[in-house]
């Protein structure tokens, strides 16, 4: 009798056991079973006025859960303004978490754990490569034929050939379109200058390298902010990583974003930047510039946080940011010195290189959709096309009443940004510079007059610099494959810290381009040169 | 007579039997047996049914196609990871800081709850051991932001230096100073944290044997040696082989929250190098087989340590 209910035990044990795994597993396999949402065709019963009309007559609105960047905002919930901006608008009730960024990490902490309990929202900004994974097993709603019909705005706006790039990262050679890129026709990064502290010191705008070298070494020496501790400037820097100084490496040619090298073509061929003779000289460059304390000796430790705070407290010289966030930080620097002027910095001269600033149009994949409802993959269409309505760009822009705006004397007045205050505005994937600057023409006061036309300066020096449109636009990051350390520059950014720190000579960086090449690097290049030559055609 | 004599052993055997099966002691006591069940459960949920999913490390798996569909490839991620230009650097890293936190993080609470037990005075002894224990509660991230100010060119430690004329020095990227920087602020933490079993075991230690030595005419400092150390030897033991099982778990919010490209070659371990591929890059078969192989070598370290600690101690190893 008792071997009998031992093995009973037993049996009830691994029955448990299995039952709870078969648990875990068959989340999975009940996705599988699933007719790929890929496939499904767009429901054409319905023509796009009833669409519309039912949409905006029901009771219960489509609600949709989205993912994407939030940098410390309110999470729009269920009955929050956001959900019911959109809801009045189109019926369609939009909630977004808040996922913290963090350059992106954080996100794909959060999203990855997602991803394999099956528990995607119905769209989302796919960041870090996601989305190949996603396309080759079709996860994803291939967006061609419902583009057209629902989302005319997004169809239309974005260029044919763009949507061929994308046709073509369809690993089946279906040619589906899985995403929806963010497109901006201008430069949205550049280098910036404190006017105030040239004039100051009686300098002009640099042009040529010396003359960059000797502003830096005037900004170290002298009290370019004239508040009387001439010790106190920072000429330059940037953040971990060597993130957001990309002015010093673009006048040697190199292409490279937020510290990120990235592909283009040198020497007749389509290479990574990080590995070029354009590379070396520019961390030679900057190696001097630490050596010599013209740059922020902590620039690599340098948090969001802390760079931000020293360049509100009036520390810094020369930055590198994206100009569509400057007011804000123009406020900010103007609370410590009111004197504070900003101007876009212009690649300076250097003897041997083209110094360019490689432009991409198609900025990264912004939207996916898994929605599994053809209700809810219309209705994730309808948000997009509504937010990028060009008639709606200016309404979306000020966000909702009394959170983000409020009106006086009949207009709209922005309040100034608190993160903690607010929902993130839902804004259009598509922007053009003309979008931008006729906004903050029609938008300025009297009072703030100031401001925008800083910023609008900024923006359109930035633009006037010599820019070429990036050879890597679109390329698919299932180039990649397997090679992890190669994808997120981990050997890139080791060499040249250490480089510039000082701790190893220039010469070790031969050494960086043949291991980078051994671990991986050739493999990823010819799967490059691939795409590239394909796409080409 | 006879008769009575059988019935009287079928009874004395029934009862016997009675007394060893397990269903018995169920039915005897309900309530322990209640209060066994979550935890049990907890156990096989958590512990054993995910044990199950290591099955990935030996497939190409695909999170869309689930554990039974995905291809089976055998060894293919382990030798992957055997080849990886830099397996040697973050084994080595990951071996070296090990030690190091054996080495330093190990004693430290032992001496920690030797030195507050000989602390007569009962209030100044909990307050003592209460700021002792304040580290522990707060997270890596907050203990590393701290040590990033404190050390950086504004911080405290430059402020001295500088105040005594010399140059400051930015000890984040100095790779030498990484490892010691570990164990610091492994040390800050879980010091205090660490007496609490150890000063549960010297409070069970029997006051007559201090008085005894007292009589005998033991100074402080012998009875230490000879009365609390080798009465707290088999908790320090077994606490030893604990920790040995986690030698190569370092922790992996501890390493990669002080990390920085300029210490990746001191500090880059294998903790932080599967966040790499497993959490970042979804490389989740690759990532699994870097965890079995760190597991399969924290299982052999305990085995054969317990075996040590069996053959030559008298409190014997876990087992």
């Amino acid at each position: 009798m008792e071997k009998k209910l031992k093995r009973s035990l037993a049996l009830i044990t691994v029955i448990s056991i299995l039952s709870a795994s078969m648990i875990g597993c068959t989340r999975g396999k009940v996705a599988d079973s699933q007719e790929p949402t890929g496939e499904k065709e767009p429901n054409t019963t319905k023509s796009d006025s009833e669409q519309t009309k039912e949409a905006g007559e029901k009771a219960e609105p489509v609600e949709i859960e989205v993912w994407n960047v939030n940098v410390g905002e309110l999470p729009t919930e269920k009955g929050g303004t956001m959900y019911n901006y959109f809801k009045e608008r189109i019926g369609v009730a939009p909630t977004m978490p808040a996922i913290p960024w963090n350059g992106g990490e954080a996100y794909l902490q959060r999203f990855r754990p997602a991803m394999a309990a099956n528990d995607l929202p119905d769209m989302f900004l796919p960041h870090g490569g996601i989305e190949a994974t996603i396309i080759e097993n079709k996860a994803a709603v291939n967006l061609k034929d419902y583009l057209p019909k629902y989302a005319p705005n997004v169809w239309e706006r974005i260029p044919a050939e763009i949507w061929d790039v994308i046709a073509a990262a369809d690993p089946s050679g279906e040619g589906g379109i899985y995403y929806i890129p963010m497109i901006k026709d201008y430069v949205d990064h550049g280098a910036y200058i404190r006017q105030d502290w040239l004039d100051n010191l009686g300098l002009d705008m640099p042009k040529t390298r010396n003359q960059f070298v000797d502003v830096l070494k005037a900004f170290r020496d002298q009290d370019a902010n004239k508040n009387g501790d001439p010790d106190d400037e920072i000429p330059t820097g940037g953040r971990e990583g060597g993130s957001w100084m990309d002015h010093l490496f673009t006048p040697f040619g190199v292409a490279i974003l937020a510290g990120k090298p990235g592909w283009e073509i040198y020497e007749g061929e389509i290479t990574y930047a990080g590995v070029t003779k354009n590379m070396r000289s520019a961390i030679e460059f900057i190696r001097y510039l630490y050596q010599e304390k013209l740059m922020d000796q902590e620039t690599f430790f340098n948090k969001k946080k802390e760079w931000d705070a020293k360049l509100y407290s009036d520390r810094v010289g020369i930055y590198y940011h994206m100009p569509e966030y400057a007011a804000s930080r123009i406020e900010k620097m103007r609370n410590t010195n009111p004197n504070a002027e900003v101007k876009a910095l212009p690649i300076f001269d250097v003897e041997g290189y083209d110094g360019v600033v490689s432009k991409k149009v198609l900025k990264r994949p912004e939207w996916m959709i898994t929605a599994d409802t053809q209700e809810k993959i219309i209705a994730c269409l309808t948000l997009l096309n509504y937010l990028n309505d060009p008639e709606n760009y200016v309404d979306l822009e000020y966000g909702a009443q009394g959170m983000h705006h409020v009106v006086k004397d009949g207009k709209k007045v922005m309040l100034e940004q608190d993160n903690t205050k607010m929902e993130c505005r839902f804004r259009s994937n598509i922007i053009s510079e003309k979008q931008i600057v006729n906004r903050m023409d029609e938008s300025k006061t009297e009072e703030d007059a100031w401001k925008w036309d800083m910023v609008k300066n900024l923006i359109l020096d930035t633009n006037a610099q010599p820019t070429i449109l990036s050879a890597a636009n679109g390329m698919p990051s299932s180039v990649y494959g397997d090679y992890a350390d190669i994808r997120s520059h981990t050997m890139y950014k080791e060499y040249m810290t250490r480089i510039v720190i000082g701790e190893w000579s220039i010469d070790k960086f031969d050494e960086f381009v043949e291991k980078w090449h051994k671990s991986g690097g050739e493999e990823v290049t010819k799967n490059v040169r691939k795409w590239y030559a394909a796409v080409k055609k | 007579m006879a008769e009575t004599v059988i019935s009287c052993n079928k009874k004395s055997i029934n009862e016997l039997l009675k007394k060893h099966t397990v269903i018995n002691n169920i039915r005897k006591y309900p309530a322990l047996y209640i209060m066994v069940l979550p935890g049990l459960v907890f156990f096989i949920l958590f512990k054993y049914v995910p044990i199950l999913g290591s099955v990935i490390a030996f497939e190409d798996y695909n999170i869309f196609k689930g554990i039974f569909e995905s291809e089976l490839v055998g060894l293919k991620h382990f030798i992957r990871f055997f080849n990886y230009q830099d397996f040697w650097r973050v084994v080595k890293n990951t071996v070296i800081i090990g030690s190091y936190k054996l080495l330093f993080g190990f004693p430290a609470p032992i001496i920690l709850a030797v030195l507050i037990n000989e602390v007569k005075n009962k209030y100044f002894k909990k307050t003592v051991q209460t700021i002792f224990y304040v580290p522990h509660f707060f997270s890596w991230v907050i203990i590393a932001g701290l040590t990033f100010t404190f050390l950086s060119l504004d911080g405290m430690v430059n402020q001295i230096i500088e105040y005594f004329g010399a140059e400051p020095v930015l000890f984040m990227q100095q790779k030498e100073m990484f490892r010691p920087l570990v164990v610091l602020t492994h040390l800050w933490r879980n010091t205090g944290w660490g007496t609490i079993v150890l000063m549960a075991a010297l409070s069970s230690i029997d006051p007559q044997v201090y008085e005894s030595a007292k009589i005998d005419g033991a100074s402080r400092i012998r009875t230490i040696f000879s009365v609390t150390i080798p009465l707290l030897m088999p908790t320090v033991t077994v606490l030893f082989l604990l920790n040995l099982g986690r030698f190569l778990d370092l922790g992996f919010e501890h390493v990669y929250n002080l990390l920085t490209p300029m210490t990746y070659s001191v500090g880059d371990i294998i903790d932080t190098y599967v966040y790499r591929i497993g959490i970042i890059d979804g490389q989740y078969s690759f990532s699994t087989a870097i965890g079995m192989f760190q597991s399969i070598i924290g299982f052999i370290m305990v085995i054969c340590a317990n075996k040590l600690a069996k053959k030559y101690t008298d409190a014997g190893g876990l087992w």
